[in-house]
């Protein structure tokens, strides 16, 4: 028995890796059924994220061809649905840089002050979807509860909850109601304390950390190169923000910071990560709404001032004088606004008719799904879906 | 820089670029195709003009051409100018310029869907937003909408034909028209 022959051991057959493709999704709340990722997977590991758009194409852009200029303002609202006071903005500003339309100075202050509310109630969404794609379910509910509020706002102002359709060529639509201000500055005190709570819940959790840090690095040099605007940008240690550095409307005089992200540096906010991964992301639309609400205060403060002047005064008028049918001049114009998810540019082609000859919108979503692929190759497939979150995407805005 | 600057500094190299005026808006360079790579090259790596980033890149359409126009940015100088590129309807070719700016391949993708413009040299130009297999282009003036798409018919019944809008738009100019002249006869009768 001794001298036996030994057993030898069984050959195991080597395991072949074979590529696999998927279609992903739903976990974002933008991933049900508009937009479909096209997965090329080798076991857990990504080789290519194609994203596949046009789900919700609805030709807004030819349907602007159209329509006459003060026609095509309810369309603005469906470009990007969170934030519809900023889109509305967005294409008033490119309309009246165009025809030549001076706002009176209250309707500028009005136009500020929901565009900024409209920025927290957008950054509120985009902050809870993150965690709740990475299983934290709580934030989400907050950031609803605190966006309603914005929401209750803005239906005292025009009856709408989702699509304004607010602020009109030259001005805006109503006189704000006699208890808004001070419904907007109760606002304003009662959403800092709120946020530190939603920082203590879930910005400060270290699981929520470590599913975030160094996952999907943006570097500067990249995020310049494929057109990464507004948070996502700023994220990836680029200071740039159209409000500051390129004022419209009545930035200029307002006072506020830029945050950045700064990953990996120990003294900043995400020590444990690497300069545009999905943490700064985060962590950049947190500081933007602090940033926001200190706007909001200045706002309020200036158009107290505006109501001690007198009924008739030209600054108090919410509305410029602008021809019933507006006939731009023959010529273009590209401009552009900041918006919760970037720049948004409006490029405009005019033939002298009352209608555009040519209307673009260039919008900040659509930038970061052009840059998804390159940044996801290598990756987990379920930090894929931290990804998505943390770009912010919000599919109308991407297929228009 | 400014725009004039920008264009003086560029005439002398690219002395086929020309300034376009307009009665309204911003200026715009045009370029012709054949030399609009080279063109763009120069202000993405020229130091002086440091256009590191393409903010917009759009196809039109005018009913005569078709157009390219980039909107381009520089963080370091922090001036823009916009870059317009004429094609002919017959054969719009322009050559691709995601190797300049990574943010150009869903651009150059999504004006190729819509207006049918080809760019030389794109990685992959398929359609974007459209189903792969749809026939035209729906971006262009002349572009007529069709009746189905793989035998799902595109127009319900008691919808609006082409047709039908047409006639709403005529009655309406024609009830425009008869509400101004009569304006413009009271007015003349209040005056008289």
């Amino acid at each position: 028995m001794s001298d036996a022959v030994p057993v030898q051991a069984p050959e195991v057959p080597r395991v072949r890796s074979e590529e696999m493709v998927l279609s992903m999704g739903p976990h974002h709340p933008s991933t049900h059924g508009v937009l479909r990722l096209e997965l090329t997977t080798d076991g857990e590991v990504v080789v290519s994220a194609r994203p596949d758009i046009g789900y919700l194409h609805r030709a807004i852009e030819k349907i602007a061809e159209h329509l006459e200029y003060r026609q095509f303002m309810p369309y603005t609202d469906r470009v990007d649905y969170l934030c519809a006071m900023n889109s509305n903005h967005a294409y008033a500003l490119a309309v009246e840089k165009l025809a030549g339309i001076t706002v009176p100075p209250r309707a500028e202050l009005i136009r500020v002050l929901m565009a900024e509310l409209n920025r927290i109630s957008s950054h509120l969404i985009c902050l809870g979807a993150l965690a709740m794609d990475m299983g934290a379910f709580t934030p989400f509910l907050h950031g609803i509860i605190h966006r309603e509020k914005v929401n209750d706002l803005f239906e005292s102002v025009c009856g709408a909850r989702l699509t304004y359709n607010y602020l009109t060529l030259g001005g805006v639509a109503a006189e704000l109601p006699p208890a808004f201000l001070d419904q907007c500055e109760a606002f304003s005190e009662y959403l800092p304390p709120q946020m530190q709570e939603f920082n203590d819940l879930i910005t400060g959790n270290s699981i929520f950390q470590e599913r975030l840090c160094k996952v999907g690095v943006v570097p500067p040099d990249r995020a310049v190169s494929h057109g990464l605007v507004g948070p996502n940008l700023r994220a990836s240690g680029v200071r740039w923000d159209l409000r500051k550095h390129e004022p419209y409307s009545l930035y200029g005089q307002l006072e506020f910071d830029v945050p950045v992200g700064d990953g990996g540096d120990p003294k900043g906010s995400n020590p444990g990560g690497r300069l545009g991964d999905a943490f700064d992301r985060y962590v950049v639309r947190v500081k933007e709404v602090a940033e926001s609400v200190k706007i909001v205060r200045q706002g309020v403060k200036r158009l107290r001032e505006n109501d001690k002047l007198p009924e008739s005064h030209e600054d108090r008028k919410i509305q410029a004088k602008t021809p019933l049918r507006l006939k731009p001049k023959p010529g273009e114009v590209y401009m552009r606004s900041e918006n919760p998810r970037g720049e948004t540019g409006y490029y405009i082609v005019s033939d002298g008719s009352e209608k555009p000859l040519r209307l673009k919108i260039r919008t900040g979503s659509f930038s970061a799904l052009n840059c998804f692929e390159e940044i996801t190759r290598g990756l987990l497939i379920s930090d894929v879906v931290a990804v998505i979150g943390s770009f912010d995407i919000v599919l109308p805005e991407v297929d228009r | 820089m400014d725009f004039e600057a920008l264009t003086a500094r560029l005439k002398t190299r690219f002395p086929e670029v020309e300034a376009q005026a307009a009665q309204a808006g911003d200026p715009v360079l045009r370029v012709p195709p054949a030399r609009s790579l080279e063109l763009l090259r120069a202000l993405r790596e020229t130091p002086e003009f440091g256009f590191d980033s393409l903010a917009c890149l759009s196809g039109a359409d005018t009913g005569k051409e078709l157009w390219v126009v980039y909107h381009l940015h520089s963080f370091e100088h922090r001036h823009r100018l916009a870059v317009k590129v004429v094609l002919p309807r017959e054969k719009p070719e322009v050559e691709s310029v995601v190797k300049l700016w990574a943010g150009a391949e869903f651009f150059e993708r999504e004006a190729y869907d819509l207006y049918g413009i080809v760019f030389k040299n794109h990685p992959v130009l398929r359609r974007l937003l459209l189903p792969f297999d749809w026939a035209g282009w729906p971006g262009r003036k002349d572009y007529v909408y069709p009746e189905e798409y793989q035998g799902v018919p595109l127009r319900r019944e008691g919808q609006y034909t082409v047709e039908d809008v047409a006639k709403s738009v005529a009655a309406r100019e024609a009830r425009d028209k008869e509400l101004q002249a009569r304006v413009a006869a009271e007015k003349r009768g209040g005056a008289g």
